[in-house]
Order: C-alpha cells, then sequence, then structure tokens
C-alpha cells in the first residue's frame, strides 16, 4: 500500500540529512506507528510522503503510484491530519468538509453519508454548523479528521493525532483508525505515546537522526513478552538519544 | 507596584524590541532611528507651518488653544482604538491574568501602557507640531518649557473619555462579530458616507477655485473665527494663555489637579467594567450560525477554492475593508477627481494632462487594489499544507486565486467606466479601461508571482496570520509605477501633433503593450508555478 524507497531528504542549508535512505514498506489493512524522539525526523518524513515536503533521493510509491512522478494521483488516495491541526477557521464545519470533498471530487451523496457517520462517531453534529474558531482543540482536530476520511483515503496519515486530545476523544479517534484499517486501508501515524502504538498498531518502526533503527512486529513483541519501551530506549540510548 | 512594573515591561517587552537586554549598541541605533523620525515630522510640519503662516494667519493663544483641542481629538480616536486592542483584545491578557497580580495590578499595568502608546504619539506629533508654532509665533521660554509638560499631561485625558467610549464600543464590537454580513454592511454604508461628504466638499471647492483673488478677505476672516472659536475652548485656552506667560502657569497646576481626580474616578468606575468586558474574549464559545441544518453543495476544485477564498474574506469586515479598500473607492475616487478637474478651464496641452492623469489614476487605483495578491499564498498560513496535499494541480489552485482577484478589480474597472463616460468620450473611456484591465491582469500575475516565490505561511496554524507578505511593498512601488508609466504615456503620445498621430493612437499603443504585458507576466507565473510551489516547506 505505502511503499518509501531510499528516501533521503535534507534542508536547503543544513549539511545534515533530516531523513536519510529511509525504506518501509506498508501492506493494505494494517495500523503502523512510527516512532522516533523529537527531531528525530518524523514529521519530515510524514511530509514528504503527503506531498508537503520535496525530497532528493529516493522515492514513495502509494498503492503503486509515485508521488514524486505521478503527485495528483498519489495524492488522491492519501488522507492527511497535520500536526498543527490547522484549518479554515472562519469556515464552519460543514463548509471546510464540504470544501475539501469537493477538492477531492466526492460525490454529495458520499460526502453526506460519510459526515453522517463520522459526526455520530465523534458528537460534532451540533457544532458542524458553527464556525471552526469557535472550536476547541479537539474540535479542530475532529474536523481535521473528518476531512482527512471524506474521501475514503486507502493512506491515512496522521502526525502526531493524539496530541492533546481528552481520554473520550482519544478513543473514537483510535476507533475510527481501527475501522479504517479494518475496511482493507492503511493507517499510518507518528508517535510519541508508546503504549498507544504498541496497543493499537500491527506494526511500527523507530527511527532516528533520520535513520530508520528497526521495524517491529507487535504481536510478536507481544508473544516475546517484550516491551515496546523496553526496545524503544535500548535504540534510543545506542545512537545516543535525540534532540529537541 | 513592582508587579504592575512586571507586567507593564513584559507588555512593553511583547511590542518593541526597545528595552529588551540588546546591546547598547542596538539601543542606540534604535534611538537614533526614533529621532530620525521626529526630525523627518518636524521638518514636514515646518515647511507645512511657513507655507501656511506666509499666507498672513496669525499665531495667537486662540490658535494654539485649537491646535491643543484638534491633537486631543486625533489622540482620542487613537486611544480608543489602543484601549480596545490593548485592554480588552489583547492576547496577552489570557496569559497575563493567570500570573501572581491582583486584578488592580494587571488592569492598572493594561493602562499604563495605553498611557505610553499615547505618550509616545504626543511625542511624535504633538512636541514636534507645537515647536514649530512656538518658532513661526515668536513665543517665549516659557512657551518652550510647557511643550515637554504638555506631552506627559495631554494623554490622560483622551484615556479617560477613550475608557468610557470603548465599552459600548466593545458591545457594538461583540454585536457586529456575530452579524458579519451586517458589519460589513455598515461599513460599505460609512465608507460610502464619508465618500460622499468627501465628493460634496471637493464640489465645493472646486466651485471656488478663485480663492487667491480674494485671499486677505478669507485670511481676515478666519483669523476672526480663530479668536472667536479659540477663546472658548475652556481647559484648552487656559493652558495655551499657560504656555504664553510663567504668570499663568497655575493654569497647568489645575489641569493636573483636574486630570488626578478624573483619573482617580475613571480608574474606580471603570475597574470593574473592565473585567465584565475583557473577559468574554477569552471565552471559547461554540456558536451556532444557522439554526436549520446546512447542506452539501458539490462544485468543481475551481469553483469551490474561489468560494473558500470569499467566504473567508468576507466573514472578516476588517480583511474586507483591508483588500477591496481601493476597489470600492476607485469609482468614487475617479469621479470626483474628473469632476474637480472639469471645472478648471485649460488649453489642449492641459485637456492630454486631464485626459493622462484620468488614466494614471485609475490605474494606480486598479494596481492598489491587485496588491492584495502579493499575499494570496501566505494569507493560507498554516493552512497552506492544504494546498500541497489535495490532488489540484498548482495552476488550478493559482489561477483560483487570480480569478478572485481579477473579479474584483476588473469589475471596478467596469464601474469606473461607467461613471467615467458621463465625463470622457465613450471611445475613450473603452480604450482606456481595457489598457488597464490588462495591465491589471498582468500585476495580478506578478503579485501571485513574488508571493509564491516568497511567501511567509506560518506554521502556527492560525488561518489568514498574515494579511501582508514580504513581497506586499514591493508590490506596491511596481503598482505605481506601472500606473505612472500608464498615465505619462497617454500625456506625452497625446501631446505629439495630431496630424501625425491619431487620437485613438496612444491608447491603442497602450493596450497592446499592457497586452503584452499581461501574457509575459502570466506566462511567467505558469512555467514558475509548480517549481516554486515545490520550493515551499513548512
Amino acid at each position: 500500500m505505502l511503499e518509501i524507497k531510499n528516501l533521503t531528504k535534507n534542508y536547503a542549508g543544513s549539511a545534515v540529512n533530516a531523513v536519510e535512505d529511509l525504506s518501509i514498506s506498508l501492506r493494505a489493512g494494517e495500523i503502523y506507528g512510527f516512532l522516533g524522539s523529537n527531531g528525530a525526523g518524523k514529521s519530515t518524513t510524514i511530509k514528504a510522503l503527503v506531498g508537503i515536503h520535496p525530497f532528493q533521493q529516493g522515492d514513495v510509491l502509494i498503492n503503486g503510484v509515485s508521488i514524486k512522478s505521478d503527485p495528483l494521483r498519489a495524492k488522491q488516495q492519501i488522507g492527511y491530519v497535520s500536526d498543527n491541526h490547522a484549518v479554515f477557521e472562519r469556515l464552519t464545519g460543514r463548509e471546510y468538509v464540504n470544501h475539501i470533498a469537493n477538492l477531492y471530487g466526492v460525490p454529495k451523496e458520499e460526502t453526506e453519508a460519510i459526515c453522517d457517520d463520522l459526526l455520530n462517531i465523534f458528537k460534532l453534529k451540533d457544532a458542524f454548523d458553527s464556525p471552526i474558531k469557535s472550536y476547541s482543540h479537539g474540535m479542530k482536530q475532529k474536523i481535521s479528521v473528518i476531512g482527512a476520511l471524506v474521501h475514503s483515503p486507502k493512506l491515512w496519515v496522521l502526525d502526531e493525532p493524539l496530541t492533546g486530545l481528552d481520554p473520550q476523544s482519544a478513543y473514537q479517534l483510535k476507533l475510527v483508525m481501527k475501522r479504517h484499517a479494518a475496511a482493507g486501508n492503511t493507517v499510518f501515524f507518528s508517535s510519541h505515546i508508546l503504549d498507544v502504538v504498541e496497543n493499537l498498531c500491527d506494526r511500527c518502526c523507530i527511527i532516528q537522526k533520520g535513520k530508520l533503527q528497526g521495524v517491529f512486529d507487535l504481536a510478536e513483541l507481544r508473544s516475546e513478552g517484550r516491551s515496546l519501551e523496553e526496545i524503544f530506549m535500548n535504540v534510543i540510548g545506542e545512537t545516543e538519544g535525540g534532540n529537541d | 507596584m513592582q508587579n504592575v512594573l512586571n507586567l507593564l515591561r513584559l507588555q512593553i517587552d511583547n511590542h518593541t524590541d526597545l528595552l529588551k537586554t540588546a546591546s547598547p549598541k542596538k539601543m542606540a541605533m534604535s534611538l537614533v532611528k526614533i529621532l530620525a523620525v521626529i526630525v523627518a515630522i518636524s521638518a514636514a510640519l515646518f515647511y507645512g507651518c511657513m507655507r501656511v503662516f506666509m499666507l498672513g494667519f496669525a499665531i495667537n493663544a486662540e490658535l494654539i488653544a485649537i491646535v491643543l483641542l484638534a491633537v486631543q481629538g486625533l489622540t482620542l480616536v487613537f486611544t480608543i482604538a489602543h484601549v480596545i486592542s490593548t485592554l480588552y483584545l489583547s492576547k496577552d491578557n489570557e496569559l497575563l491574568i493567570c500570573m501572581p497580580v491582583t486584578a488592580n495590578q494587571f488592569f492598572i499595568s493594561k493602562v499604563l501602557l495605553v498611557y505610553f502608546k499615547e505618550l509616545a504619539f504626543d511625542a511624535l506629533l504633538c512636541a514636534p507640531l507645537l515647536v514649530c508654532l512656538g518658532i513661526f509665533g515668536g513665543f517665549g521660554v516659557s512657551f518652550y518649557l510647557a511643550v515637554p509638560l504638555y506631552v506627559i499631561l495631554l494623554p490622560i485625558l483622551p484615556i479617560i473619555l477613550a475608557s468610557f467610549i470603548s465599552i459600548p464600543v466593545m458591545r457594538v464590537l461583540a454585536f457586529l462579530k456575530k452579524h458579519a454580513v451586517l458589519a460589513i454592511i455598515i461599513l460599505l454604508v460609512s465608507v460610502a458616507g464619508i465618500l460622499f461628504a468627501y465628493m460634496e466638499l471637493i464640489a465645493s471647492i472646486a466651485g471656488n477655485f478663485n480663492i487667491t483673488e480674494q485671499q486677505l478677505e478669507v485670511v481676515k476672516s478666519i483669523n476672526e473665527a480663530v479668536r472667536g472659536l479659540g477663546s472658548k475652548i475652556f481647559v484648552y485656552y487656559q493652558l495655551s494663555q499657560a504656555m504664553m506667560s510663567f504668570g499663568k502657569w497655575y493654569y497647568i497646576v489645575f489641569f493636573i489637579l483636574l486630570c488626578a481626580a478624573l483619573s482617580f474616578a475613571t480608574v474606580m468606575i471603570i475597574r470593574p467594567f473592565y473585567f465584565r468586558v475583557a473577559m468574554p474574549q477569552l471565552e471559547n464559545r461554540v456558536t451556532k450560525r444557522n439554526s436549520e441544518k446546512g447542506k452539501f453543495r458539490h462544485t468543481s476544485p475551481f469553483v469551490s477554492l474561489i468560494n473558500k477564498e470569499l467566504l473567508c474574506i468576507f466573514r472578516s469586515p476588517s480583511e474586507v475593508f483591508q483588500y477591496f479598500l481601493f476597489t470600492l473607492l476607485m469609482p468614487f475616487i475617479v469621479f470626483s477627481y474628473d469632476r474637480l478637474l472639469m471645472t478648471i478651464t485649460v488649453n489642449q496641452a492641459g485637456v492630454n494632462m486631464i485626459a493622462g492623469s484620468h488614466v494614471m489614476i485609475i490605474a494606480i487605483m486598479a494596481m492598489l487594489s491587485n496588491i492584495s495578491s502579493a499575499s494570496a499564498i501566505s494569507r493560507d498560513g498554516g493552512n497552506f499544507h492544504t494546498s500541497k496535499i489535495v490532488p489540484v494541480s498548482y495552476f488550478t489552485q493559482v489561477f483560483a486565486k487570480l480569478t478572485f482577484n481579477a473579479i474584483f478589480t476588473l469589475g471596478a474597472l467596469l464601474v469606473t467606466a461607467i461613471v467615467s463616460a458621463f465625463t470622457y468620450p465613450v471611445w475613450q473611456i473603452i480604450l482606456g479601461t481595457l489598457s488597464v484591465a490588462f495591465a491589471s491582469v498582468g500585476h495580478i500575475a506578478l503579485c501571485l508571482e513574488m508571493d509564491i516565490k516568497n511567501p511567509s505561511v506560518s506554521i502556527q496554524g492560525d488561518e489568514s496570520s498574515s494579511t501582508t507578505s514580504k513581497s506586499t511593498p514591493k508590490a506596491l512601488v511596481i503598482g505605481l509605477i506601472i500606473g505612472f508609466v500608464m498615465g505619462l504615456t497617454v500625456i506625452l503620445m497625446s501631446s505629439i501633433k495630431k496630424v501625425v498621430i491619431p487620437t485613438a493612437l496612444p491608447y491603442i499603443l497602450l493596450i497592446a503593450v499592457a497586452f503584452i504585458f499581461a501574457i509575459w507576466r502570466l506566462w511567467n507565473l505558469i512555467l514558475r508555478i509548480q517549481l516554486a510551489y515545490d520550493k515551499i516547506e513548512m
């Protein structure tokens, strides 16, 4: 579903690669966690794969379509929730989702059906016709999620999605992530919360200083009686920790 | 007291780098810059005073009283804005109120900040103006010694008045915030009203253009009116008299006592209201726009992008004003300009000059209304990432922004053409408007290209975090140059003998050049969109 091949990203003026020769492959129907300390290169990788950042080497294939050579077709299959939850705040929730649906060419009936379903889960129906600027942090995050899922993307990418969410909202979001994966789609998200990754994901990878440190099957770890925290601390210790 | 000073220092540091622990060299440089601004303002005022007072106007205590009142009136307008922005709408309220300070300390620190803002305003405008009047009036030492004292004292009364006025103003703003359409209508009606008054004034000036023949009588009657009015302005006339002689400085003492009493009373009265008005601004409330459920509308990405721009801008009265000020003003200003010029009897060269300046003024207004395109990308702020993740080509996205701006500029040009058709020959209006329209499209494309190449997209997330961009000043200068060159072309080419150059030829040439300019800039934009967008990282 998602194949990152030898991705190398360097910011202008920097002598060090933010991401270096990163290769991972995600299967359809799985939830994949992306771990790393602050400044490890998680957001850079995510921004490169959704088309925000250009990259110098390698390629990203979504369902076999290259984000580099056929960006529009590749983007059509991605839903992205950013870490800053930026949404057009002067629009109402409905206007925002409607605009995003139009940009992805989603028919009206389909938009209505998806919104009805997600609004029920997120309990956002009453606020849907209110301006987003009046929303709380969690509500903005939820409307951003609805916008990302309105075109039923094959690959759903979330950057630190659980930061700042209350337990109920976090539960709702995790529920939607599980449902999306169960429908045969792929969910790829970055997080600092190891417990969430451990309980939610099928697999995860750890990157440090832009380099892949390892890919782990969570079911295997559980059967071996190893904790993700232990592995994460070992990896970070070996590479002398990350920098903020 | 220490807490008040700490709070004040925090807020000042948030507004200016002047007091921050910068090197003495940097601080000295900042002071030199401020001094340079004061010198420049003083020089301009000195020149203005020289031109006015050489006509024979008398500088006396009555005139000084009127000047003091006028400055106070002007200060009051700014003070109301400062009181609202500093006391009620300031984003640091949420942070400062959490600090271990009392409500009184918090309130007093805010009032002091407003006072320092007004003090700076008075030091920059009032002091140089009074010094200039002192020089031309030939006043003594008491006048100049009173100036710094007045700079310190004069902001107090406007702050007291503004504190009272700002409470109902805040209520009105809170109401309008919930009714954006009403706010825009009120704004447009107000602008139209001011313009109507302006046009009437222009018409009356145009009707009395032989003012020079009656100069002596006009000056004499103005001097008498000043003497009559100035002596009736209680407080300010006394302050003005105190400036003339040390013997009347007891008026200044009275003024200080008056200010102290009023300040104390104001703090006592306003403080309870302050927290009642300011605190709701910090609350986060979900407000329902429509009582009934809205509907989804399926449109093409291009139409959806234009609709989004329209909704985002038209839901902010201040942005409507900022982005469409020149578009709204264009027909009015051109109309009043034409009306003014048509009252002057001129020869053929004058006619050519009027035709050229007509094109110039329309072109300048059109270019000024285009400069919002120089921040079209930056305005998206943290939302810019949407442009990069959606499966819509950058070309479509940029052309939606171009179309949005062009609709308003070209619409204003059309209205202006209809208005101008009452004054100029129709062929001249059509050709002139066409040339400005082409130049406008080229200028919009150039503005967009500049912003795409050097945007100020914020990571913070708030939409429209930047209403101007790094390219705005450059776009403004280029727009003014285009307007100036277009007008000059018509003036110069029309001056060549008609036997050689038919009358319409300057306009046809202008259309051709403007058309080539538009195609050139559009082509450049198309060529650079992909590469420039790819380079934008956030």
